[in-house]
């Protein structure tokens, strides 16, 4: 069952690295020290990617807004 | 009051298991296994393999087996309907969102974030069944170490990963493997 759960795990994360974002990057090892090592609640690690979501949309607009 | 605490639990799972059947396994451990109480570790292992075998998906099928541990029949229901409510409210709300402002640059950037994060707890589930193989609860030292377990992960792993067999198959023949190491290593 592992190994199933690796594979797709390996699957996803190198859909993850071809983005070659360094904040998606960023966010995956952040909440996997977050989940793995502190035990942090799944639901407030979810938020919390949801807000650098939104974060990233803000920033892209207003660099879209500034060139134009 | 076990009723209500088993939609609350399923409710949250079924809010929060954003990204696919996987991204609800660490949801399910954090309330079924740490938070309640209600499943081991060991238990929770065999209810992941069970809802990856059985047809439907993972969440859904926990969240029947769990009701059902727990409070029979009607936990089963409750459990269930706790589970799929939140994605049935939100899949139409969406729909509606979706056909209304087809273009949501700041939704899009949100799931594109979510998706590392999901990413990354599916990861640590994984690998906390995989140490559960590994050291089977016990302390992390070479003694504890199940060889048999590391080997048939290594070759499950390899199948699933370079040859692209079928999960079901690696499960069924890590499972007949197992046995069969039983049966040698008891005669």
């Amino acid at each position: 069952m592992a190994a199933v759960i690796l594979d797709v795990v390996a699957g996803l994360g190198a859909n993850v690295l071809k983005t070659k974002s360094p904040t998606h990057m960023v966010t995956m090892v952040a909440a996997f020290i977050a989940t793995f090592f502190f035990n942090i609640n799944v639901i407030y690690i979810l938020l919390a990617a949801v807000c650098v979501g939104i974060a990233l949309a803000i920033y892209d607009r207003k660099k879209k807004e500034e060139k134009a | 009051m076990i009723y209500l605490q088993l939609f609350l639990s399923f409710l949250q799972i079924g809010l929060f298991s954003i990204g696919g059947g996987y991204a609800a396994m660490p949801l399910i451990q954090a309330q079924v296994v740490q938070h309640y109480g209600w499943l081991t570790m060991n238990e929770f292992t065999d209810l992941i393999i069970i809802a990856e075998m059985t047809p439907g998906p993972i969440a859904v099928n926990s969240a029947t087996f769990v009701g059902i541990r727990i409070a029979g029949f009607p936990g089963a229901l409750v459990a269930t309907f706790g589970c799929i409510l939140p994605s049935l409210l939100i899949v139409s709300l969406l729909a509606f969102i979706y056909y209304r402002y087809k273009t949501l640059s700041v939704l899009q950037s949100v799931l594109a974030s979510l998706r590392p994060a999901v990413v990354a707890l599916i990861a640590s589930a994984g690998i906390s069944i995989l140490l559960q193989v590994v050291f089977g609860g016990n302390e992390m030292m070479l003694q504890h170490i199940n060889w048999v377990g590391v080997i048939l992960f290594a070759l499950a792993f390899l199948a699933l990963r370079k040859l692209k067999w079928n999960p079901i198959l690696v499960m069924v023949l890590c499972g007949v493997g197992n046995l069969a190491v039983g049966i040698i290593s008891s005669i």
